[in-house]
């Protein structure tokens, strides 16, 4: 209430006396110069709030998030019917009417090819059994909408749809093609997701040619760039680049992408598109491998005398 | 033509109206249509802009504090820049004001133009002194371009609608 009254007052200030000729100029610009400071003061408090308070600034934000998320939600949805869902539509429309023969071809041709991945299978598990080998365990991950990719001119956000999944701070988000990125927040609906692209985000890589270890940072446009690398003369156009496992968030052997450019600095083109994800898997914490070794009882025993 | 009952709503439904407006442009803001290829087009400022200029009495400045808040926390800012920018936008905007009432569109527009510009520039700025990463400057301009393009369709629409609100006047 005292807020309110405080900008109506500077309303007034600003333009009353220009209408109705109350003050002299230089009153007026004094009063227009005093009115800067009890908003400038706002502003301050506010920015010191976010700096030495994050424990009342962070779930502040995520709660006045989870309230407009919906309408976040409702606006992706209709940029994804207007530019993806309606052309693809129209395409598919197209080619039911006019390429009906090709659709014989195509519908031969997807028969073959699921009878082929049946047999495949099966040889897969008679190899298994007879390799005496364990199955192949099913991924552990939990999927959720994934929508808002936002911008705010630096950082790049995602929010995802938490719907009473058991998120927390720093656990890995990847798509079907490669890292999404990791969560920095967790409120009561939805969950704010880092994305790979974001200039402030480090992901430790190896690559799979060389067994190179580096450390890849988002550009902040629309892909990642290499930070630090063992051996920089090393790599080739096309190297593939997987997670290292190091950092304990991300587990070993995600896919992120390939190299694109080598000079003038090292670019990556990483498998996601930002625009099109749609559903994310939310994965456990990795914390496998750890740079530093475990300290073992050998070597305690050997310090002591 | 049928004229739309505007003019008849209470003056707080008006202020409504123009707030909401204003919302739905910011929250629109933060969504890539079409796989927009730029950061997010400045299309805030630039009703905010048209507003100021075309009904300035429905524009309360606590709205876009609201405002303000509500696209800092989407964006994960600190909290304030965004009222920030828009507090200083307000500010140049009704400083010319004055200055563009008997103007052609164009120097209305080209004022927009640098408008615009001086604030998001400082608002890089400061994000670029809280961050440790530093902007895009080609694609900040590549925002500006667009939302320079779209603005006189959004004043047009600012327009026709100040117009039938102040049939009370």
């Amino acid at each position: 209430m005292v807020l309110s009254q405080l900008f109506r007052l500077i309303q007034q200030i600003w333009r009353k006396p220009s209408r109705e000729h109350l003050f002299s100029h230089r009153l007026k610009r004094t009063y227009r110069l005093l009115s800067f400071f009890p908003l400038l003061g706002l502003i301050v408090v506010l920015i010191g709030l976010n700096h030495y308070s994050p424990h009342f600034s962070v779930p502040l934000k995520l709660h006045i998030s989870s309230i407009f998320s919906p309408i976040i939600y409702g606006m992706d949805r209709l940029n994804i019917m207007i530019f993806n869902t309606v052309p693809q539509s129209i395409g598919n429309f197209k080619h039911a009417l006019f390429e009906v023969s090709q659709l014989e071809t195509l519908k031969k041709d997807l028969n073959r090819l699921h009878a082929q991945l049946q047999e495949l299978q099966h040889t897969h598990a008679q190899l298994l059994k007879f390799l005496k080998l364990p199955e192949v365990p099913e991924s552990d991950f939990m999927v959720t909408q994934a929508f808002g990719h936002i911008c705010d001119g630096i950082n790049h956000s995602l929010f995802i749809n938490r719907h009473n999944l058991p998120l927390k701070v720093n656990m890995p988000v990847t798509t079907a093609d490669g890292i999404l990125g990791k969560i920095t927040a967790v409120g009561g609906k939805v969950a704010r997701v880092m994305m790979l692209i974001d200039p402030n985000f480090r992901l430790p890589v190896t690559l799979t040619r060389t067994n190179i270890h580096a450390i890849a940072a988002g550009d902040g446009l629309n892909g990642m760039k290499i930070l630090h690398i063992e051996r920089p003369e090393s790599l080739q156009i096309g190297d593939t680049l997987i997670t290292s496992g190091q950092g304990g968030i991300f587990p070993k052997g995600l896919y992120v992408g390939f190299i694109k450019q080598i000079s003038p600095e090292i670019k990556i083109q990483i498998a996601i598109s930002p625009e099109d994800v749609q559903f994310a898997r939310v994965h456990e914490q990795s914390v496998t491998e750890s740079l530093v070794p475990p300290i073992t009882d050998a070597t305690q025993n050997k310090k002591t005398p | 033509m049928t004229i739309l009952p505007l003019y008849s709503m209470p003056p707080f439904l008006q202020r409504a109206l123009v707030n909401f407006h204003i919302a739905m442009a910011g929250l629109c803001s933060l969504i890539h249509w079409g796989n927009y290829p730029g950061l997010r087009i400045l299309v805030p400022n630039a009703f905010i802009f048209a507003w100021l200029i075309y009904a300035p009495d429905l524009f309360r400045l606590s709205s876009l504090f609201i405002i303000g808040l509500i696209m800092d926390s989407l964006m994960n800012l600190p909290l304030g820049i965004s009222f920030g920018s828009y507090w200083l936008l307000w500010w140049m905007t009704l400083g010319q004001r004055s200055f563009l009432a008997g103007q052609r569109f164009l120097i209305g527009w080209l004022s927009f133009l640098i408008t615009t510009g001086i604030v998001e520039l400082f608002r890089s700025s400061i994000l670029a002194f809280s961050s440790d990463a530093v902007g895009s400057w080609h694609i900040l301009g590549y925002d500006m371009l667009v939302v320079f393009i779209l603005y006189p369709l959004i004043a047009m629409h600012v327009r026709w609608i100040a117009l039938r609100l102040k049939q009370l006047e």
